[in-house]
């Protein structure tokens, strides 16, 4: 039994529900609520739970993520409690592609965000994500795998070995079976 | 292209000595910088709550 919790993070469009999906298939139970129902945008499932949106509020609920896996978007990161050890993959993704998935998604859904100009916010998203990274680094209890979402995606098998002996030994066939290429939709 | 603005006398004064003591060229160099940094200061705030509005848009933050 896992003692620590496995946080997948990132940013939004980064690769975190594939993510979820193969540390499921590997023997690591998602923590989810199926809320937000698999979508084109997802067709393998968003693997989230609500309550990580109220993270600061309310971290109760992750004692009982030990040996669960939970999504937690990197603006969050800072509010998991300390008294918990951590896991953490963190998804990482070309951001242009990033940019690109998530105009789609805004756009899908009428949010004018979509129509946001790029450049600006890249670099303000890329330096979000590196203090994210250096956050963790410093944080007592927390080990971190960086897992660059194109590499996983062209090489599943290489990537699941490497994922599970980060945690402590899953089931890398499996895992590696999840990963469908043809969802690499933006490159 | 260049612009002048107005700017108070006594403020003025206090460019152009903390410009010499601090080693910039001119009076007008220190003005550039001071208001380039605040500038990028400003945008990139903006830029962060783009950001935030982008995280809310997509489902992630409340």
């Amino acid at each position: 039994m896992r003692d620590y919790v496995t946080v997948v993070t990132g940013a939004p469009r980064s690769g975190t529900s594939l993510m979820m999906r193969m540390l499921d298939a590997g023997g690591i139970p998602a923590l989810t609520d199926g809320h937000r129902p698999p979508d084109e945008h997802n067709p393998g499932g968003y693997f989230e739970y609500d309550p990580v949106k109220r993270l600061a509020e309310d971290a109760s609920w992750l004692e009982a993520a030990r040996g669960r896996a939970v999504k937690v978007i990197y603006r969050l990161l800072a509010h998991l409690p300390a008294q918990l050890d951590y896991r953490v993959v963190f998804m990482e993704r070309d951001m242009g592609e990033v940019f690109e998935s998530q105009r789609d998604m805004l756009r899908a859904r009428g949010d004018p965000a979509a129509d946001q100009r790029g450049d600006r916010l890249m670099a303000a998203l890329a330096e979000e994500l590196r203090n994210a990274r250096e956050w963790l680094a410093r944080r007592p209890g927390v080990r971190v795998l960086a897992a660059p979402y194109g590499e996983v995606v062209r090489e599943p098998a290489a990537w699941s070995r490497r994922i599970s002996d980060f945690l402590g030994g899953l089931d890398e066939a499996a895992m590696a079976a999840v990963v469908d290429p043809a969802l690499y939709r933006h490159r | 292209m260049s612009k002048s603005i107005k700017i108070d006398s006594s403020l003025w004064r206090r460019v152009e000595q903390r410009a010499k003591e601090a080693g910039y060229s001119s009076a007008e160099e220190l003005v550039e910088h001071a208001v380039e940094k605040e500038l990028a200061r400003l945008e990139d705030g903006e830029a962060h709550e783009e950001i935030e509005r982008r995280l809310k848009g997509l489902g992630y933050l409340e």
